[in-house]
């Protein structure tokens, strides 16, 4: 890879800002990292591409923190992400301990960031390397296993998730045919022939929906109440002094972020089981105990880093955020992958540096910024949700620069509220648009290169292995739950 | 309706997709000839297999959901269920919200948008006008500042006003 640019001045600033932002965003209940960067992507797009790059992940970094606050002072995950921090965070709190569960946090988090940051700057390059050796097979394996993996770790059955990843695949062939000049299920209407964009689509089925549903909850007109505090820079150090804690949990928290689909939530409760299993008095986990609060911190963080190692080397996102990361490096002209590394170096150079420039700044504002991000979480929801909705309408404008796109987000809205009411993941929903395209150029591709003999996908060694693998996973994921207590039970014995 | 028979309506609603798919690959696909042919020119090769694979797997959910025993419904999905029952504010909000969308386009930004706040606002409940109508003005104002001219986004001015 080429020499390492520095940011500018201005691209540490958009960096700031995006955590900033994203620390807000995230200590907002309901709101989270992908619905900031959705929202912000009008603004990066208008921007020099580092600088909007920068926004985007200071807000990803932020808001995957932001939620912590809440959940430590209310009981409330301002996002799913930091529902494993309660667990400890919240006791914490209630002993009187606030300060000193909110230093932990921001502690963890930052340096938790920066070790899956560090893991991101090793391993991407390598990677993406390797993955330059590709041929379409390999990228449509690739892209296959994604789908696959993205379905059986989201929430709900397996099968449910296929469904959804199905559906999301047959939405991103509605516009025109990659090959020949056609265009598909666009119900003979102008309004289709550009296809479904990203944002409207994230837009509706997050945010619209999630406004929807806060609505019904109630509790609009409700302040929190929370008073606001400043915290003591002695967290850092006695962060630092559980150090092996910080490192276990970065080092989990990025494998797990690079496994498509596993996410931050999965790998902070894995992280959280990890410390209470080490730990000598595994009997005080769930009534305070400190490590609980930094496994679970450190874990979600550098799974961040984690997941931008795939989805920058291999253009495969392992979550929405990084989904909505990839559509924002595609609106700014470049194409993710591994070539991103030979064609614009610059770019993935910044987006390492910001990335881990957001973690430091995520440090400073978490010390010195808490009592205003405290001052959000006291926002009545009347205020909010109309606010909300106005960003929603104008920011898929910005990117659309169409009326017409904006009626996708309450046809979503609705979709996404029969999906959760009938218990089918969303996330795959989101990825699969932008690993559908992927997926059919490469699939079609493959057989034009092998002319029309399917078995180009079962006879190279790359492509086999990785389609085995997810092969063996889905048909694992569909084993009856006693069918794998009594695989288990045999092998035991 | 009970969860099992809601989980039955839902996927005959699912359904509908690969029917629609498999439909317009009969009719329209094949009248400009790209519904068979080597991976180049068939468009439909690709969104066939989705479509088998979907209709596949909406069957082997078809049966486990008529199969299984349990009607419990997970907690959000009755949070969501309760919504679509009783909360009118909800679907209120939501045809102002699709009301402000069409607005958006006919009168822009500037005059659709603060209408909905208010609308919204009062919706929501809230009763206060003077503070309906600076929370309205200064929300649009700042959205209006921030991507017309910080952003220099031409934001709708309004299909009725050219």
């Amino acid at each position: 890879m080429a020499d390492w640019i520095p940011l500018t001045l201005g691209q540490v600033g958009f960096t700031a800002l995006g955590v900033f932002m994203g620390i807000i965003i995230g200590v907002l209940p309901g709101l989270g990292p992908l619905l900031g960067m959705v929202l912000l992507i009008p603004f990066a797009m208008y921007m020099e591409p580092i600088s909007g790059l920068s926004l985007l992940l200071g807000v990803f970094v932020g808001g995957t923190f932001g939620g912590a606050v809440t959940a430590i002072l209310l009981r409330i995950p301002g996002t799913p992400i930091a529902a494993a921090t309660l667990l400890d965070g919240y006791p914490m709190a209630e002993q009187g301990k606030a300060r000193e569960a909110l230093g932990f946090a921001v502690s963890a988090s930052a340096i938790g960031g920066f070790i899956g940051g560090l893991y991101l700057v090793i391993g991407a390059p390598i990677l993406a390397q390797f993955a330059l050796k590709f041929a379409p097979p390999e990228y449509f394996a690739l892209a296959f296993a994604g789908i696959v993996c993205i379905a059986i770790v989201s929430r709900g059955s397996t099968i449910k998730g296929l469904i959804v990843g199905c559906l999301g695949l047959l939405i991103a062939t509605i516009g025109i045919d990659p090959f020949a000049f056609f265009y598909r299920f666009n119900l003979e209407t102008q309004w289709l022939i550009g296809g479904i964009g990203i944002v409207p689509l994230v837009l509706g089925l997050f945010a619209v929906s999630e406004m929807l549903a806060q609505i019904s909850a109630g509790d609009l007109n409700k302040s929190a109440g929370v008073k606001g505090m400043f915290l003591s820079p002695s967290s850092i150090l006695n962060t630092l002094k559980r150090g092996a804690n910080v490192f276990r949990s970065s080092t989990i928290g990025t494998f797990i972020g690079a496994l498509p689909g596993a996410g931050s939530v999965i790998a902070a409760f894995v992280s959280y089981a990890a410390a209470k299993s080490v730990s000598r008095d595994p009997g005080s986990f769930g009534k305070g105990n400190p490590d609980g609060v930094i496994a679970t911190e450190a874990s979600n963080n550098a799974c961040c880093g984690g997941t931008l190692i795939p989805s920058l080397a291999l253009a495969l996102p392992g979550d929405p955020c990084t989904a909505v990361l990839l559509a924002a490096i595609l609106l700014l002209g470049f194409i993710p992958g591994p070539q991103l590394f030979t064609n614009s170096p610059e770019v993935i150079t910044g987006i390492f540096s910001s990335y881990i420039v957001a973690n430091v700044f995520l440090l400073v504002f978490g010390f010195l910024l808490i009592p205003i991000f405290v001052w959000f979480v006291n926002i009545r929801k009347v205020f909010l949700i109309p606010a909300i909705l106005v960003l929603c309408v104008v920011g898929s404008f910005g990117v659309t620069n169409s009326t017409q796109d904006l009626w996708f987000m309450p046809i979503f809205a609705l979709l996404a509220l029969l999906l959760v009411k009938f218990d089918y993941p969303l996330a795959p929903l989101t990825i699969a648009p932008v690993l559908g395209p992927i997926l059919e150029e490469n699939f079609r591709r493959s057989l034009i290169m092998s002319a029309g003999d399917t078995s180009i996908f079962f006879t190279r060694p790359i492509c086999t292995t990785i389609l085995a693998v997810a092969a063996i996973a889905l048909v694992i994921s569909l084993l009856p739950e006693n069918a794998l207590k009594h695989f288990a039970q045999k092998g035991t014995n | 309706m009970n969860n099992k028979l809601g989980q039955l309506a839902f996927l005959s609603f699912l359904s509908a997709v690969p029917v629609f798919v498999f439909y317009d690959i009969g009719t329209r696909f094949a009248e400009r000839g790209v519904n068979t042919g080597s991976a180049e020119n068939n468009a439909a090769m690709y969104p066939r297999l989705v479509a088998i694979l979907l209709a596949g797997l909406l069957t082997i959910q078809l049966f486990r959901t008529v199969r299984s025993r349990s009607d419990a419904e997970h907690p959000r999905a009755a949070r969501i269920g309760a919504m679509f029952k009783t909360h009118k504010r909800a679907i209120a909000v939501f045809t102002i919200f699709l009301i402000y969308l069409w607005a958006f386009r006919w009168f822009g930004f500037l005059y659709s948008t603060p209408f909905f706040l208010a609308l919204t606002q009062f919706a929501l409940g809230v009763r206060n006008p003077l503070m309906v109508g600076a929370y309205a003005l200064g929300v649009t104002a700042a959205v209006y500042y921030s991507f017309s001219e910080l952003l220099n986004l031409a934001l709708p001015a309004g299909d009725f006003f050219g």
